[in-house]
């Protein structure tokens, strides 16, 4: 008979999840808010800014049912040793370490094409623009790279 | 120096005592992956975490773990 499916690999599948969740998020805020800086005329981004707050509060409550859902009710305790197991897991703790030395050389040669592509455009606040673009890609990377190799390390049984 | 690695016998005796990966990572309070990564040589655990399957399997910890490569055999 098999056996159930263990309250860890609930969390963990829901960390995951919430990961994709926010990636999107800094993403779609992202491109707005850069589209915004380098094109604050453009009505299209105009009217998607103003149902920011609107989408930002669909998303919070997607967040609450996708827990509701993929924990089955049980909650998110930090103090849980089913999430303690996820938290502190080697295999993830591992992944997020390449993740940040991925993000963090990715950043690094960013750098240099955004900085020749702000001269180009020079935008009214280059240094803080590139500051906002290099957080954004930094948290992104992050994100990005660590679903990657924590999907390398899904297989078998 | 030598090309030494940890090398394991976690999925051996895992299969011994019929147990599934999950199984084993929820008595060792880890998660899956974590057992798969090590039982394919992605990731070498921590002394705390070799000790805490080696408690799980109830088996001495140099029972799972060795030492794989050239000076493998003086050590």
């Amino acid at each position: 008979m098999p056996s159930p499916e263990p309250q860890t690999e609930l969390y963990f599948r829901y960390g995951q999840w919430s990961l994709v969740v926010l990636l999107f998020l800094i993403l779609t805020l992202g491109v707005l808010f850069i589209g915004l800086l380098f094109f604050p005329e453009n009505t299209l981004l105009q009217s998607l800014s103003g149902h920011a707050p609107l989408a930002g509060t669909l998303v919070i409550a997607g967040l609450f049912a996708m827990q509701l859902t993929m924990l089955r009710g049980a909650r998110w305790n930090l103090k849980a040793p089913e999430v303690r197991a996820v938290l502190d897991d080697e295999w993830r703790r591992t992944n997020m370490d390449r993740a940040v030395r991925a993000a963090f050389v990715l950043v690094l040669v960013a750098q240099v094409p955004m900085a020749w592509v702000l001269s180009e455009l020079s935008p009214l606040y280059p240094l803080m623009v590139m500051a906002i673009v290099t957080g954004i890609l930094g948290l992104s990377a992050l994100i990005a790279a660590y679903l990657v190799f924590a999907r390398q390390g899904s297989n078998g049984g | 120096m030598a090309d030494e690695t940890v090398g394991n016998t976690l999925k051996v005796q895992r299969a011994i005592q019929d147990l599934t990966q999950a199984e084993l990572a929820h008595r060792a309070g880890v998660t899956r992956r974590s057992v798969n990564a090590i039982e394919t040589g992605r990731m070498v655990p921590s002394v705390l975490l070799a000790l805490k399957l080696a408690r799980a399997l109830e088996l001495p910890v140099d029972t799972l773990f060795h030492l794989d490569g050239d000076g493998a055999e003086g050590a």
